[in-house]
Parts: structure tokens; sequence; C-alpha cells
């Protein structure tokens, strides 16, 4: 329970910064995850989860006016659960493919949540500005700066409360899941790793296939290819 | 120009606030209050441009201190008796507000946040801490230059503060956008030759796929649906290994 305790904070924390325009992107999975591996005491696996989970978004771009998922939580939750879950199933080899789809999983849809959530609370927090800048305009400045710090507080709870439910609900789910035979086989330790920067390629494509990118994306591909090459 | 700078920290939580009606009018009146209050001579003049501040604003958060600057510029020269209007300075806030987040939205969103995030992701594959050290190090170079010296650009160089930028942040960009797509191919490449020394031609075939697949599902799809299809399908492909 403390374990889950301490993550559910560390995820209110960086809904926070993700949020409240703090930008120092401490808030992205790739660090992220680390910070929970490190608070959970297992830094390596949180930083492998975290980082993994940030590749399967690698090519996503926040578009002004377009929802986009909550990466902070949906890293957070990737970490704590991949670690949590490969406890509970008795340690495991250095990374248990099972554990980490389940995680995964479970973490893009609380990354799904997250947006959905913000959607909601942006269209229903208008009247709540609305009084705000009402007070500022009369003058009552204090009242107006309070509304607008409070709503940091909200974005905190919605953090916390969905890494709680998450690791609540998940922990069991994941290692119960894992260990099925016959639900997902996971096939050997690593491929998994393997397997999910296919993703963030496919989706960083999108930005790079501009004429204007396309050579600059292609002499990479190739001059790393020919140096690995040549280096064996 | 005034140099005092009594609240730069509240650039930090401009979006806090952020809804569908006014967006960041809220934040931004947050940030700028501390900066009107230090100009006004007395209550009376700190609530007329407090009224004139509390409304509508929608901008990078990254750029709003240049707004700001920009704003308080105006607004110190109307108040030192220069024939600036309240209309005018509305104008310039829309203006610079429009002109400065679609440059900066491509600059920090579409090319740095990609690109650092990829010199991460690569160390990250080989499990290398240093990943996240480098990809925070590039990200805030240019994010803490704009948050902490934007308001004072915006205030030395009033309506102008664009070409400021023109001369300094976006000068970056060009090669900045090279530098994102070359860093993308060497992350492809390695991720293909690494599929390839570990399970063959059958890993390498499988990435093709998955690669072409997330390409065609993003023309379509959002990112959220995409990513859950094309890891659905990587968990039914391990099966089958």
């Amino acid at each position: 329970m403390t374990s889950i305790l301490a993550a559910s904070v560390l995820g209110g924390l960086l809904a926070v910064e993700h949020r409240s325009s703090l930008r120092l992107m401490v808030s992205q999975p790739l660090v992220g995850g680390l910070l929970t591996g490190i608070l959970l005491g297992a830094a390596l696996q949180g930083f492998i989860a975290g980082a993994f989970f940030q590749i399967l978004f690698l090519g996503h771009v926040q578009v002004r006016g377009e929802r986009s998922p909550d990466l902070p939580s949906g890293g957070v939750a990737a970490a704590a659960l991949y670690i949590l879950a490969s406890r509970d199933s008795g340690g495991a080899p250095p990374v248990d493919g099972g554990i980490m789809v389940w995680s995964m999983l479970i973490a893009i849809l609380v990354a799904g949540l997250g947006m959905y959530f913000n959607a909601i609370w942006c269209a229903r927090s208008a009247g709540l500005a609305d009084r705000a800048l009402e007070h500022a305009r009369g003058g009552r400045f204090r009242e107006a700066s309070s509304i607008h710090l409070s709503m940091l507080a909200v974005h905190f709870l919605y953090g916390f409360t969905v890494i709680f439910a998450a690791l609540a609900a998940g922990r069991p789910l994941a290692a119960w899941a894992a260990g099925k035979p016959g639900l997902i086989d996971a096939g050997p330790p690593g491929l998994i790793l393997l397997l999910i920067p296919f993703v963030g390629i496919g989706s960083i494509l999108r930005i790079h296939l501009a004429k204007s990118h396309a050579f600059w994306l292609a002499s990479g591909f190739l001059l790393t290819a020919i140096a690995v090459m040549i280096w064996r | 120009m005034s140099g005092k700078r009594p609240g730069i920290w509240r650039f930090f939580l401009l979006q806090s606030s952020r809804n569908d009606r006014t967006i960041d009018g809220l934040g931004f009146f947050y940030a700028i209050h501390p900066f009107l209050k230090a100009l006004a001579d007395d209550e009376g003049q700190l609530r007329e441009m407090a009224g004139r501040h509390a409304g509508y604003f929608n901008a990078n958060p990254i750029m709003a201190p240049y707004i700001a600057g920009a704003v308080m510029n105006l607004e110190t020269r109307r108040k030192a008796g220069e024939d600036i209007t309240a209309e005018r300075i509305e104008r310039a806030k829309s203006a610079l507000s429009s002109a400065l987040t679609a440059r900066g939205d491509y600059f920090f969103d579409v090319i740095l946040l990609p690109f650092a995030l990829t010199i991460g992701s690569i160390f990250a594959i080989y499990h290398s801490y240093i990943g996240p050290v480098i990809f925070l190090a590039i990200y805030n170079l240019y994010h803490l230059q704009s948050r902490i010296g934007g308001y004072g650009a915006g205030l030395f160089n009033g309506e102008d503060v664009w070409r400021e930028l023109a001369r300094t942040l976006f000068r970056a960009q060009s090669y900045l956008a090279g530098c994102a797509a070359f860093v993308s191919g060497v992350f492809g490449a390695l991720v293909f030759l690494r599929a390839w020394n570990f399970g063959g031609p059958r890993l390498v075939i499988w990435g093709i796929f998955a690669v072409a697949g997330v390409s065609l599902m993003r023309l379509k799809f959002n990112i959220l649906w995409t990513v859950l299809a094309a890891f659905a399908a990587t968990a039914l492909f391990l099966s089958s290994w």
C-alpha cells in the first residue's frame, strides 16, 4: 500500500507539472518512469517501462485545440505497474514480457482516460474561470488568483486518484493475466522491447516524411546502418 | 523601460486554469498582474488596466512572456504619455499571440520536443540513464531561455519582439528540423538492426509492416487509437512467436 501511495503522490505532482505549463518535461514518461523506479526501489525497471511507453508515443505532436493523451499519468502507471506486478509474481527475468504487455495496455488506457477527463474539465471549469475574471475586473485580485491557483489542486487530485485506482486494480490484474497460460504468451524475455520501437518509428515518420526532412531522415538511417555494419 | 520583474515565475503556472471559453485568460492575468501593479500609480489605474487584460488569451505558454513583455512595453509608453490607445494594445496582444504561437508551436512541439525525445529514446533502448538527462538538457536549454528571458525581450522590443525571435530562437529552427529528421533516421536504423540481430528477417518484416501500418493509421486516427491498435497487434504477434 505504501508503494501505491508513493506512486500516486508522484502521479499527482507530475500531473501538476504537466497541466500547469511548468513544462520542464520531468513529467514525460522517459523521465517520469525513472522517477517512479527510483521511488519504488527499482530504478532500471521503472526507467525501461517509462521509456518504452514514451517510445510508443514518440511521434505524438500536441496540436492546438486537439485533445492529447495524458502521457505523464500513463508513464507513471506503466512503470509502477511493471515494478509492482513483477514483485508480486516473485521476481522475474530482466524483462518479463507478459507483465510488460499488460502494464503497457493498462497505461495506454490511463493515458486515454486522462485525455477525456481533461476535455470534460476544460469545458466545465469555464464558468469558474469567468467568475475569477469578474473578480479581477472588479479589483478583487486575491480572489482571482486563489481560483487560478486552486485549480492546481484539481490536477494533483486527478493525477493522484487515477494512479491510485490504476495500481490498486491493475496490479493484481497484470500479475494474474501475465501468469495465465494461453492469454498472451510474450515470447522470449526482451522481445517486446524490440517490437515496441517500431510503433514509435511509424508515428514519428509522419513528422519527417515532408520533402524538406526526407533527405536527412534517409541520411541518418543509411549512415547508421553502414556504420554499424563496418563496426561489426 | 522599467526593469522590474516581480513575478517571472508566474508564467510557469499560466495554463493551470485552462478552459474552453477564455483559454488561458485567467492565467495570463495572474502572470501579468504584478507587472501591472508595479506600473499603476493607484488602485483606480490598476483596476482600469486589469479590466483590459482580464479576458481571453490563447498562446503558446513558452511564448507568453514575450507577449506579456510587449504588452507592458506599450502600457508603460501609454502611461508616459505616448499616443497609444487601449485598442492598439489589444490588437498588438492578439496579433503577437497568433504569430508567435504559430511559430512557437512548430518550434517547440513539432521540432524540439520530438528531437530531444528521439535522442533520449536512442539511449533508452540500450537502457542507458543518460537518455533522460540529455533529453531534459536539450529541451530546457531553449525552453528556459524563452521563459526567463522572454519577458525582458518583449519589454525591450515591444511590438517588434518577433524580429528579436526571428534573429535568435527561430534561426535555430531550420537546422534543428534537419537534426530531428537525421536523429529519427539513426533511431530507425538502430531499431531495425537490433531486430535483425535478435530475430532475423521475420522480426524485420514484422517491423516494416508495423511502421507502415502505424504511419497509415495516423492519417485517419488519433495517436491514442493508433497506438492501442498497434500495441494490441504487437501483443498478438508475440503470442505467435
